[in-house]
C-alpha cells in the first residue's frame, strides 16, 4: 500500500510563521493496537502536515483513525512506526514526562464530552495545565482565557452548573491558557444542539482568525466546511485532502 | 508545579469524595487512635512500675547472710556479725562515699492483734533503727515510723507495722496493741505507726501489665509484711536471728562503687554473703518488664497493618473510578509524576487528618481504661506526633500502590472510559 500525504495547505490565517511553517509533521505514522491475537491498524502510514495558523478538518467514518490521528497530534498516544516532529522536533526522543510537559505547554484540546474536573471550578479547570507547567500569573492569565471566551461572569461555577455549551468554552479557554502551538478538537459540537454548536464554532473561528493552528476532527460536515483544509482518513490512511489548494497525493 | 498547587488540587479532589474521604480518615484515626492509646497505657504501667522500684530504694546496698530471707542464697557459711557492720562501717568511710550504714536483725516471731479470736501470725521481727526508714521510701499510712527516742533504756515498747500486716492483725491505725511471742517469751507492744507498701502495684489485682514480672520479682525478695522494733541488746535465751547491713549512697550512681566496699568488707565471695544492689535488681527488673512491652508494640503493628490495607483497598477501589480524571490531567500536562504525588498527597493529607482526630479519641481511649487498671496512663504529646507520623506514613504506603496504578493508565484509554 503507498502511503498517503495530506499536502501542505495554505488556509492559514496568519501564514507560514517562521522556519518551514510547520507546526506538526507526521511521516509514515503507523499506530497498531494489539486485540488478543488479532492486531488492528488504526493508523496504516500516515503523513500529514499542519501548517501554522490553519484550521485543518480531519473528517472520516467512525473506527477509521481519525481520533487516533489527534491523539498522536496531540502526544497522548505514540506512534508503532514513523516519525512525528513537533515544531521539527522529533517527539520520539521525549520520554513519558518530557512529552507530558511539552503537551502541557503547547498543545490545547477541546473534546466532545468537555473533560472538565467536575470538583473544580471553571477558573480552576482553566488554571489546570498552567499549575503543572509552574506558570506564573495563573489565576490572571486563567481569568483573561474565560474573558476572552465571554464568561468572566461564570468563573467560580463548577462544570456541573454551566449549560454545555459554557462547559465547552471552559474547555476551549483552557485550551487557550497556555498559547498553545496547536489546538486539537475532537467532535468539539458533538454534545452540543445545533445552536450552542454554531456558537462555539464561531467562537473557534474567532481564534482561529487571531492565528491559533486548529484541527478538528468532526462528522459533521458542516463543521469541516468551516475548516480552510479537509482530509479524511479511511482506515487508518489519509484517503483525501481537499481545500486550502492542499490535495492528497499518492 | 508548586507543592502549595498540587496540594489544593489533592484537598479539592478529596473534598469531592467527601464519605469516602471521612471513612479513609476514621480508619486512620482508629490506628492512630489504637497507637496511642496503647502506648500510652503501657508507657503509664511502666512510668508507674519504675517509680514503684524506685521506691523500694535504688540507693541502697545490702549484705545478707541469707538466713532463709532471700530465696537462692543458701545461707551463709560464716553468718554476719557486728565485727562485719563495723568493718562495713570503716570501709565506707575510707571510699568517701559518705553512704549511711544501717544495721537490721531479722528473726521469726509470731504476732497477734486486737482482733478477737483472730489467728496468730508468723512475722519477720525487724529489729533496727530509725535509719533503717531511709533504706526504702517509705511511707506512713498512720502514725510515725521509730524514733531514737524508742530505743532508750526503759522507754515504751512500740513497734511499726508493714500495711499488709497490720490488715491482717486488724490494726486499723497506731495506738493499738499487739502481742508478739518468740523464744524468748511474749512481749505486748503498742502500734506506732503503720507503713504503706511501697510497691503499691503488688496489690492490683487486675494487671494483666509488665509489672506481674516485677510483682513476683518482688514479692520473693522484698517481703513488706514486718514487724518493726527498736534495736536493743539481745535478751537471754533469745535467737540471735540474721543481722543485715545496708548502706544508702547520696546518690543513686555510687551504688555500684558501694557494692564493692561491702562485698570487700564482709569478704562476700570467701563467706558466701549476699551482697546486692537495690538499683541493679530494680533495672532488671524493669528491663524484663519491659520486654513485655513488644506485645504491645506487636498489637499495634497488626492494628497499623489492618488499616494499611482497609485503606489502600479504599483507595486503589477510589483510583480505579478516576481513570478520566487522571486522563484529563495527563492530557492537560501532568507528568506521571505529578499524578503519583498528588495520590500520595491525598494519601497522606487524609491519615494525617484522621491521626489529628484519633489524638484525641486515644486519649479518651487510655483514659477510659485506665479506670479499669492500677495506674494513669503516660500521654506524651511526642509519642502522639509520632503516632499521627506513623499514620501519615501508613496513609502515603496504602496510596503507594493505586498512586503507581493510576499513573500508569494509558491517557487515551483514560479519556475513553471518561466518555
Amino acid at each position: 500500500m503507498a502511503r498517503e500525504e495530506a499536502g501542505v495547505g495554505d488556509g492559514s490565517a496568519a501564514g507560514a510563521g517562521g522556519g518551514d511553517g510547520v507546526v506538526a509533521r507526521l511521516e509514515g505514522v503507523r499506530r497498531l493496537h494489539r486485540r488478543g491475537a488479532s492486531e488492528v491498524r488504526a493508523l496504516d502510514g500516515v503523513d500529514l502536515e499542519v501548517r501554522r495558523g490553519e484550521w485543518l478538518a480531519v473528517t472520516g467514518p467512525s473506527g477509521s483513525g481519525k481520533s487516533t490521528l489527534l491523539h498522536v497530534l496531540g502526544l497522548l498516544d505514540r506512534p508503532t512506526e514513523g516519525r512525528y516532529l513537533l515544531e521539527g522536533r522529533d517527539t520520539a526522543a521525549l520520554d513519558d514526562a518530557a512529552a507530558s510537559r511539552l503537551r502541557g505547554r503547547s498543545i490545547g484540546f477541546v473534546f466532545q464530552d468537555f473533560h472538565l474536573l467536575p470538583e473544580e471550578t471553571a477558573l480552576r479547570n482553566v488554571m489546570l495545565p498552567l499549575l503543572y507547567a509552574g506558570a506564573r500569573g495563573a489565576r490572571e492569565r486563567a481569568m483573561e482565557a474565560l474573558r476572552s471566551v465571554g464568561l468572566e461572569g461564570r468563573v467560580e461555577h463548577r462544570p456541573g452548573e454551566l449549560s454545555g455549551g459554557e462547559q465547552q468554552r471552559v474547555a476551549i479557554a483552557r485550551a487557550l491558557v497556555k498559547e498553545p502551538v496547536l489546538v486539537l478538537a475532537d467532535e468539539p459540537t458533538g454534545n452540543l444542539d445545533s445552536a450552542t454548536g454554531a456558537r462555539v464554532l464561531d467562537l473557534l473561528a474567532a481564534l482561529h482568525a487571531r492565528g491559533i493552528t486548529l484541527v478538528v476532527v468532526t462528522h459533521e460536515p458542516e463543521v469541516a466546511a468551516r475548516a480552510g483544509r479537509r482530509v479524511e482518513v479511511r482506515d487508518g490512511r489519509i484517503a483525501a485532502a481537499t481545500g486550502g489548494g492542499g490535495a492528497a497525493r499518492r | 508545579m508548586t507543592a502549595g498547587a498540587l496540594a489544593g488540587l489533592a484537598l479539592r479532589s478529596l473534598r469531592r469524595r467527601a464519605l469516602r474521604s471521612a471513612l479513609t480518615a476514621l480508619t486512620a484515626a482508629v490506628a492512630v487512635a489504637t497507637v496511642f492509646a496503647t502506648r500510652g497505657l503501657l508507657r503509664g504501667s511502666e512510668v508507674a512500675l519504675e517509680r514503684d522500684l524506685h521506691r523500694l530504694g535504688t540507693r541502697t546496698v545490702q549484705a545478707v547472710d541469707g538466713a532463709g530471707f532471700v530465696p537462692g542464697s543458701g545461707g551463709a557459711r560464716d553468718p554476719l556479725g557486728p565485727a562485719d557492720a563495723a568493718a562495713v562501717r570503716e570501709g565506707v568511710r575510707a571510699s568517701g562515699l559518705g553512704a549511711e550504714v544501717v544495721e537490721a536483725r531479722v528473726r521469726l516471731g509470731v504476732a497477734s492483734g486486737p482482733r478477737p479470736g483472730g489467728r496468730p501470725l508468723p512475722v519477720p521481727l525487724v529489729e533496727t533503727v530509725p535509719a533503717y526508714g531511709r533504706t526504702f521510701d517509705a511511707e506512713v499510712l498512720s502514725g510515725r515510723f521509730l524514733e531514737e527516742g524508742d530505743l532508750a533504756p526503759g522507754a515504751e515498747p512500740v513497734c511499726v507495722l508493714d500495711a499488709e500486716t497490720a490488715r491482717e492483725l486488724g490494726v486499723a491505725a497506731a495506738g493499738a496493741e499487739v502481742a508478739v511471742r518468740e523464744a524468748g517469751g511474749e512481749r505486748r507492744l503498742r502500734v506506732a505507726g503503720i507503713l504503706a507498701d511501697p510497691f503499691s502495684l503488688r496489690v492490683s489485682t487486675f494487671a494483666p501489665d509488665l509489672s506481674a514480672a516485677a510483682r513476683r520479682s518482688v514479692h520473693q525478695l522484698l517481703v513488706f509484711r514486718n514487724l518493726y522494733l527498736p534495736r536493743r541488746p539481745a535478751a537471754e535465751g533469745e535467737p540471735p536471728g540474721s543481722l543485715m547491713i545496708f548502706a544508702v549512697a547520696r546518690e543513686r550512681g555510687d551504688a555500684e562503687a558501694l557494692h564493692g566496699v561491702l562485698a570487700g568488707a564482709v569478704r562476700a565471695k570467701e563467706r558466701g554473703v549476699l551482697v546486692w544492689s537495690r538499683g541493679t535488681w530494680v533495672r532488671n527488673i524493669v528491663e524484663t518488664a519491659g520486654e513485655q512491652v513488644q506485645i504491645a508494640n506487636i498489637i499495634w503493628a497488626i492494628v497499623l497493618l489492618v488499616a494499611l490495607v482497609m485503606i489502600a483497598t479504599v483507595t486503589l477501589v477510589g483510583v480505579r473510578e478516576r481513570t478520566a480524571e487522571v486522563a484529563v490531567r495527563r492530557s492537560e500536562g501532568a507528568t506521571r509524576r505529578q499524578v503519583t504525588l498528588q495520590l500520595l498527597l491525598e494519601g497522606g493529607m487524609l491519615a494525617g487528618a484522621g491521626g489529628l482526630l484519633g489524638l484525641p479519641l486515644g486519649w479518651a481511649a487510655a483514659d477510659r481504661l485506665s479506670t479499669l487498671l492500677t495506674w494513669a496512663p503516660f500521654l506524651d504529646l511526642r509519642e502522639g506526633v509520632a503516632a499521627v507520623g506513623l499514620g501519615v506514613a501508613v496513609g502515603i504506603l496504602a496510596a503507594a500502590l493505586p498512586a503507581r496504578r493510576a499513573a500508569g493508565w494509558e491517557v487515551v484509554e483514560g479519556l475513553r472510559r471518561g466518555a
